[in-house]
């Protein structure tokens, strides 16, 4: 998924004006990530960029992704674009719990669930305000579209990043991030509760140069937060792949569950049984 | 004291209707005389007189309708004709306007100069008029009734009003009370102890008796009435919704800080739209202090569009033809009892923010650009209320414990509604959770929507989850489960009434 394409060609102005922007933006002072993917991001998300979430780990990305901008900004909070705001533009599936428990700011985060059609208003709208705007455009973006809204982010210094099927066809993503492998833990035949999922996030594009930079984190761990994780010994036999096994039951382990136990026995409880009767 | 200039034209609902002051003629208004010339008047008919004997006086009387539109129309003619020479004119009604005179009188080289002046330049615009100079509005009107007007010196109304007979204070009854007493004009009047007059006759009579001595009532220049918190927006050339919406969000900020000054809050709004075409939709709105300026804005927006629905043929430009004034009254007050919002209130967003969100308001309308609040709750879905940017928070917030939680991590995926499901075991039967949260078989497979099947690679629960079984109508028994797939993606799945549901991925 990842591969040579990921960075398009783009006019020369355009590397040109790049080049001033960056030197214009105080030794590109970025947007803020978490502290697990600096050595994925060093300096942050460059400011006024486009960074295009790709893949099936795209929607934890993108999550990570506003935790780090709407997390505590720190002293420098009030100067623009590093505000601390995010915005989420067409995405109502955006899991705000899971950004909270990385470490995202509730207050400082908006939700424009359905703009429909108005998409490039609101998103236009919202780089002039906010550190992040993740954004889910249609699949074709009209090309002035584009154009607009990658000088709007440019020239305010928002971060404007990309989910969903446009990411394969916007031109001028400076970098791309993306999970190529994953497996989740703490999930057993029938017990268990889902735990972290270590994830291999490869990061590429002009922002990441050369092969592109590789990673592998907890996506989350299993308190909700992105932690770097070591690479699994021998990924091919290291885990014994899970089998159904027919025949058995759930099995009342302690583990299932962990907010039943506290409860009574709720398979014998009183509701239970009477909605059996 | 203020000295007043008035304008007076005589008669003047006859002169509106058409009537020349030489003919006798008379406007009718409800089978009685209401205005008559007087040529009538000549013959003995009286204002208040029944048209019959009107009639039976003066046999070839010239009888016409009232018509108050056409006196309110023709009268904005000689306030031209007055505003001409000097600004400010008050409308007191049609056929008596008013005007500061000092202005005129420094201006024109004294108050009978100006007085001449006005009233050539009305009588030139074709009206008969009177012109009188007084210290206050009722002298300065009696003294315009003099025939062709005089000037009271200042400090003379008391005076010169002395003679009038009660009947000029257009009160019959405190007339005919105080006549039975002996008391037959205004000096008379003014002359009893005020303090007495208030104590018998009340507020009214105490108004009455100020007049009688030449104080003023209210002022001639119109101000703003500091007790009226409504504020109103005027639309020339006749504004459409959105634009409408708009000076609702700043007449409510202007209202709600008012309000604020004074340490109080208003329960219920008063919404009145008036229409280019003259229909006044008017609604009250429930406030109790909680509606944010947007959501007041939004209300008018629904007044408005539930009027164009509502409009025969929806042919909008028709029917409605745009909204030419807009007027919020707060209906109720109630002392503010303190409701912090700064905390999550406007306050908490920064200058750029709430443009930014302004403007989508303005595309989106209120609800499209919200802000999550974290709540308590057992499913990732519940634990997320999104609040529309301005509003506050809804004030009952569910409290737990909360026994089936969830656990963490939180899924990165939450879809509004949850997406259906299939879930079936290995031998391709679908997967059934017994009311004891028996499960039929280890599920094997899920499909989500459309989605061709993945295999399950692990899996846990069911969690059972009953929630207000102890109200019927909204109780709700669930099983959650936790599943991986060989895909690498993991959901937590829901089974509800034997359907399965997908209510968040862990993408």
């Amino acid at each position: 998924m990842a591969d040579a394409s990921a960075a398009p060609s783009l006019p020369p102005h355009a590397a040109l004006r790049d080049q001033l922007v960056r030197a214009g933006a105080q030794g590109g002072q970025g947007v803020p990530v978490l502290p697990a993917l600096r050595t994925l991001l060093p300096g942050g998300l460059r400011a006024g960029s486009v960074v295009g979430l790709d893949g099936s780990g795209a929607a934890s990305l993108g999550v990570a992704l506003v935790a780090g901008a709407s997390a505590d900004a720190g002293p420098q909070a009030e100067s623009a674009p590093a505000n601390g705001w995010s915005a989420v533009v067409g995405v109502p599936e955006f899991g705000v719990l899971a950004a909270c428990g990385m470490g995202a700011d509730p207050r400082r985060l908006l939700l424009v669930d359905d703009p429909a059609e108005r998409w490039p208003d609101v998103v236009a709208a919202l780089v002039e305000a906010v550190s992040l705007v993740l954004v889910r455009p249609p699949e074709r973006p009209a090309p002035a579209v584009v154009r607009r809204l990658t000088a709007l982010a440019r020239k305010h210094g928002s971060v404007l990043t990309l989910t969903g099927p446009a990411v394969q066809t916007w031109p001028g993503i400076r970098l791309k991030l993306a999970v190529t492998e994953s497996e989740w833990e703490g999930l057993g035949d029938g017990h268990g509760v889902l735990g972290g999922r270590r994830a291999h996030v490869v990061a590429q594009g002009h922002d990441a140069p050369g092969a592109g930079r590789r990673e592998w984190l907890w996506l989350p761990n299993a308190e909700g937060k992105v932690e770097p994780a070591e690479a699994p010994r021998a990924r091919t036999s290291g885990r014994p792949v899970l089998e159904v096994v027919p025949g058995v039951r759930s099995m009342p382990d302690a583990r299932s569950g962990p907010d039943v136990r506290s409860g009574p026995d709720v398979r014998s409880g009183p509701d239970a049984r009477s909605t059996a009767s | 004291m203020s000295r007043v200039l008035v304008v007076w034209c005589p008669d003047w609902p006859a002169t509106a209707v058409g009537i020349e002051a030489s003919v006798p003629g008379a406007v009718v208004d409800g089978g009685r005389i209401a205005a008559c010339t007087s040529a009538a008047r000549a013959e003995g008919v009286k204002r208040g007189q029944r048209v019959r004997d009107a009639q039976r006086r003066c046999p070839d009387l010239l009888v016409r309708p009232r018509d108050f539109d056409a006196e309110g129309r023709m009268f904005l003619a000689v306030a031209a004709a007055v505003s001409e020479l000097t600004p400010r004119v008050e409308v007191v009604r049609p056929g008596l306007c008013a005007v500061p005179a000092r202005g005129p009188a420094t201006f024109y080289g004294g108050e009978e100069a100006a007085r001449v002046l006005l009233q050539d330049a009305v009588v030139e615009a074709g009206f008969d008029c009177g012109v009188g100079v007084a210290d206050g509005l009722f002298a300065a009107e009696l003294a315009a009734r003099v025939q062709g007007g005089v000037v009271v010196p200042p400090g003379g109304a008391a005076a010169f009003l002395a003679p009038y007979s009660m009947s000029v204070l257009d009160r019959p009854e405190l007339a005919d009370l105080l006549g039975r007493l002996g008391i037959r004009t205004l000096g008379d009047f003014a002359a009893l102890p005020a303090g007495h007059v208030a104590g018998r006759f009340g507020a009214d009579g105490a108004l009455a008796h100020r007049l009688a001595r030449g104080e003023p009532p209210r002022p001639v220049a119109p101000t703003a009435a500091s007790a009226d918190l409504t504020v109103r927006a005027d639309f020339d050339p006749p504004a459409q919704s959105e634009e409408v919406t708009f000076a609702a969000k700043r007449l409510a900020a202007e209202l709600h800080e008012t309000l604020a000054e004074q340490g109080r809050e208003c329960v219920r709004l008063s919404v009145e739209i008036g229409l280019a075409d003259g229909h006044v939709l008017q609604r009250l709105w429930r406030h109790d202090g909680s509606l944010s300026t947007l959501a007041v804005a939004e209300r008018v927006r629904w007044q408005l569009s539930a009027w164009r629905t509502d409009a025969p043929g929806h042919d909008e430009d028709a029917v409605w033809g745009g909204v030419v004034w807009l007027e919020l009254t707060p209906d109720q007050l109630v002392p503010a009892v303190g409701s912090q919002d700064a905390l999550w209130g406007q306050s908490g967003v920064d200058e750029r923010v709430s443009r930014a969100t302004d403007r989508i308001q303005a595309l989106l309308g209120h609800g499209g650009v919200a802000r999550p609040l974290l709540v308590d709750g057992r499913g990732p879905g519940e634990q997320v209320i999104k609040v529309p940017v301005g509003d506050l928070p809804p004030r009952e917030i569910p409290d737990g414990p909360w026994p089936g939680r969830v656990p963490a991590p939180a899924p990165a995926v939450v879809p509004a509604e949850p997406l259906p499901a299939a879930v079936t075991g290995p031998d391709g039967a679908e997967v059934r959770v017994s009311a004891r949260c028996a499960v039929s078989a280890p599920p094997a497979w899920v499909a989500v929507g459309e989605a061709r099947s993945e295999a399950v690679t692990g899996w846990t629960g069911p969690w059972p989850v009953a929630e207000r079984w102890w109200e019927p109508e909204r109780a709700r028994r669930r099983a959650r489960f936790q599943v991986t797939t060989a895909a690498g993606a993991a959901y937590l799945l829901a089974v509800e009434g034997g359907r399965w549901h997908v209510e968040a991925a862990y993408e």
